[in-house]
């Protein structure tokens, strides 16, 4: 189910703050689960006996874990590893290697194997990183094991953050799934419908629009394309992405709040970066930190001898997250790209960045951003280059965006422009400091009690314009359903 | 700020997501939000058949969401609104329509076909020319014959109803189904 569909804000929603508030509070755990259940067998029918299935096996594993002594400990973390990460190269990642594998074959002359391509599971690579995360925890010594089946399950499968994150690692719900009492007031529930509509805005409001102009771009040919229209497409991809993914985000932690949970913030402002270290603390920041605690340290972290060794952990860190956002090479690239600016930061780019001040080194960080998302959003490797190509193509410059060249042509209508007015402002206007540091009370969860009367009403009206939106458009799905 | 409004503000939101469902269920809310009906043609959405393959499949899921959407009783005043909006603060005329000479309302897409402005390149028009052949040895004779009369030799309802030895609305009904089959399997062999 997507929450921007009529199915979730006219039916679901309604019925589940109405059943869940009316349930008493002992109860609450099982409603949530009730929903969640209800949720995934919406959106993903075939799938979710196998995740109950792996859900029982990871709440038995977890126990043995916790009782046993390190040499079991170890051979019981592997099998659960095997276990989760197995599922997620099988449903995610078979399609891709029986493909290549297959061209390969053929170029040596011999016959690819027969696959049927397998449906991807939506959420997969959410979940198994927060099972993964419930597991190592518990390994770690970190955490104990959770007593009540349901509660894991409802770690795992509770459905605002189910499908697209945040990803939450288990050692911030904890205490939560069991008691969230001190969370569960007045004040809580209204932030949380705050948090909701704006994301719902951002992503029916500006990320729907943007995507139009972003696929008008990306579908022209190459050699069609102008600099111009390059440089735009690559612009409305950016904020695109942005405000669906970060609107998703909003909606899942505005559900969280109004059920008394606090999930973790998943973006801060990643467009004024500095560099692009910068950009992965303040985009997808809880991919970033679950990548940090569960692979870059695991695997050595800073604390490598030589630096020959640090650089190439930091970019098997990248090039896995790269390859998470999905089975393709252009992910791939996207990966080792971003992979590359973190490893040229610690050589020198950092400095250089001191050097020209913070103006000149958000706009040279957004424009290394923006050739990444044309990696990202390319449908081949080959559009990708050609695509990059023109945007730096100096010597054949041509601005133009409303152009006439063979017989393609197209145009910007205003309403591009206005939504490219809003999109910049909300995206750029942290770069004055000053509001970077206060706007927290109003968009964050901290300070709830600060503002509330102005932010429901502006709940109201961002709800009812998207409301009539949802049910005047077609169907939607977020970017990050994909992945 | 005083606890009362904030319960009433939650009360309003609330309502707010419920008024869709209560206009649609119940009889409260019937004087409200009344609008005219939609004018111009819309193909008609059926209600979803249940069943568990359907639901496994997810055609349940999604053909239930189209259904919904369509026969929503506030759906005429959302689209009204939606428009207004689109238009006071977008300027926007939705549904690629603009305005030409003396007020006429064009329909972009024809214009642009006319004049060739919809052309997406040759490698791409093969590609697509390939993927529907495809798509026609995957349908039953039967069908793939009924879209070629239609389609190809441009025979009428009428023709096809004497070609065929059917009525009308069996022509139609024939037709309709095996285009939706062909887009289900084009669009499935797409991936």
């Amino acid at each position: 189910m997507v929450f921007s569909s009529t199915i979730f804000l006219i039916y679901f929603l309604p019925f589940f703050l109405i059943t869940y508030w009316l349930t008493p509070q002992r109860f609450r755990n099982i409603t949530a689960l009730f929903w969640s259940v209800l949720f995934y067998a919406w959106g993903a029918p075939k799938f979710i006996f196998v995740l109950f299935c792996s859900i029982v096996v990871d709440f038995f594993l977890a126990k043995k874990i916790y009782q046993s002594e390190i040499f079991l400990k170890k051979k019981y973390l592997l099998i659960s590893m095997v276990l989760n990460v197995g599922l997620l190269l099988y449903f995610k990642y078979s399609n891709f290697f029986i493909e290549n594998a297959n061209v390969l074959l053929e170029n040596l002359g011999l016959t690819g194997v027969h696959w049927t391509n397998l449906a991807l599971p939506i959420g997969i690579s959410f979940f198994t990183f927060q099972k993964i995360s419930y597991i190592v925890d518990i390994f770690r010594g970190k955490n104990t094991p959770l007593k009540k089946i349901s509660d894991l399950a409802l770690y795992i499968i509770l459905f605002p953050q189910l499908i697209a994150g945040p990803i939450v690692r288990y050692s911030e719900i904890k205490d939560q799934l069991q008691n969230r009492i001190a969370n569960e007031n007045i004040d809580n529930r209204l932030n949380g419908f705050f948090r909701f509509s704006i994301g719902l805005a951002k992503k029916m409001l500006i990320a729907n629009q943007m995507s139009i102009l972003a696929d008008t771009i990306f579908n022209i040919p190459a050699g069609i394309l102008t600099m111009g229209q390059a440089w735009l497409g690559s612009l409305a991809y950016a904020f695109q992405i942005y405000f669906d993914f970060s609107g998703y985000s909003d909606m899942a932690i505005g559900l969280g709040l109004m059920m008394g949970f606090r999930f973790p913030e998943n973006f801060n402002a990643p467009y004024i970066s500095q560099s692009i270290s910068e950009f992965w603390r303040r985009w997808h920041i809880t991919l970033s930190n679950w990548m940090r605690d569960y692979l870059y340290i695991p695997i050595g972290g800073n604390r490598v001898k030589s630096k020959v060794r640090l650089y190439f952990n930091l970019w098997v860190v990248f090039l896995i997250s790269g390859f998470w956002h999905g089975a393709a090479w252009t992910f791939i690239a996207w990966g080792i790209f971003h992979g590359a600016f973190l490893i040229l930061d610690r050589l020198f780019l950092l400095r250089f960045y001191k050097m020209i001040g913070k103006p000149l080194s958000i706009i040279i960080t957004f424009i290394i951003t923006l050739v990444g998302w044309v990696i990202f959003r390319a449908e081949t490797f080959p559009q990708a280059m050609s695509y990059i190509v023109t945007m730096f193509d100096f010597g054949n410059m041509n601005l133009a965006i409303s152009t006439t060249r063979g017989t393609y042509d197209w145009f910007i209508e205003q309403r591009f422009i206005i939504i490219f007015g809003v999109a910049s402002f909300f995206s750029f206007l942290p770069t004055i400091n000053f509001i970077e540091k206060n706007m927290n009370p109003f968009f964050g969860t901290q300070g709830e009690k600060d503002f509330i009367f102005i932010k429901s009403i502006l709940a109201i009206i961002l709800l009812y314009i998207c409301i009539t939106e949802v049910i005047s458009t077609g169907i939607n799905p977020f970017i990050y359903y994909r992945f | 700020m005083k606890e009362k409004v904030k319960y009433i503000l939650l009360f309003t939101l609330l309502f707010l997501v419920l008024t869709p469902f209560l206009k649609q269920h119940t009889n409260i809310l019937q004087n409200k939000f009344v609008a005219d009906d939609l004018r111009g043609y819309f193909p008609p959405v059926d209600s979803a058949n249940f069943s568990l393959q359907n639901w496994m499949d997810g055609k349940y899921q999604s053909q239930q969401e189209e259904f919904l959407k369509r026969n929503l009783k506030i759906r005429p005043h959302a689209v009204r609104v939606n428009n207004q909006l689109h238009y006071d603060i977008l300027d926007e005329i939705r549904s690629t329509i603009v305005e030409g000479k003396d007020g006429y309302l064009f329909e972009t897409m024809y214009i642009r076909s006319l004049q060739g402005l919809d052309f997406i390149g040759t490698k791409k028009i093969e590609e697509q020319v390939e993927k529907l052949k495809v798509a026609l040895e995957l349908i039953s004779p039967e069908e793939k014959m009924i879209l070629l009369l239609k389609y190809q030799d441009y025979l009428s309802i009428k023709e096809i109803e004497s070609a065929l030895g059917i009525g009308e609305s069996a022509v139609k009904m024939r037709i309709k189904r095996a285009k939706d089959k062909l887009i289900t399997v084009y669009n499935k062999n797409q991936n």
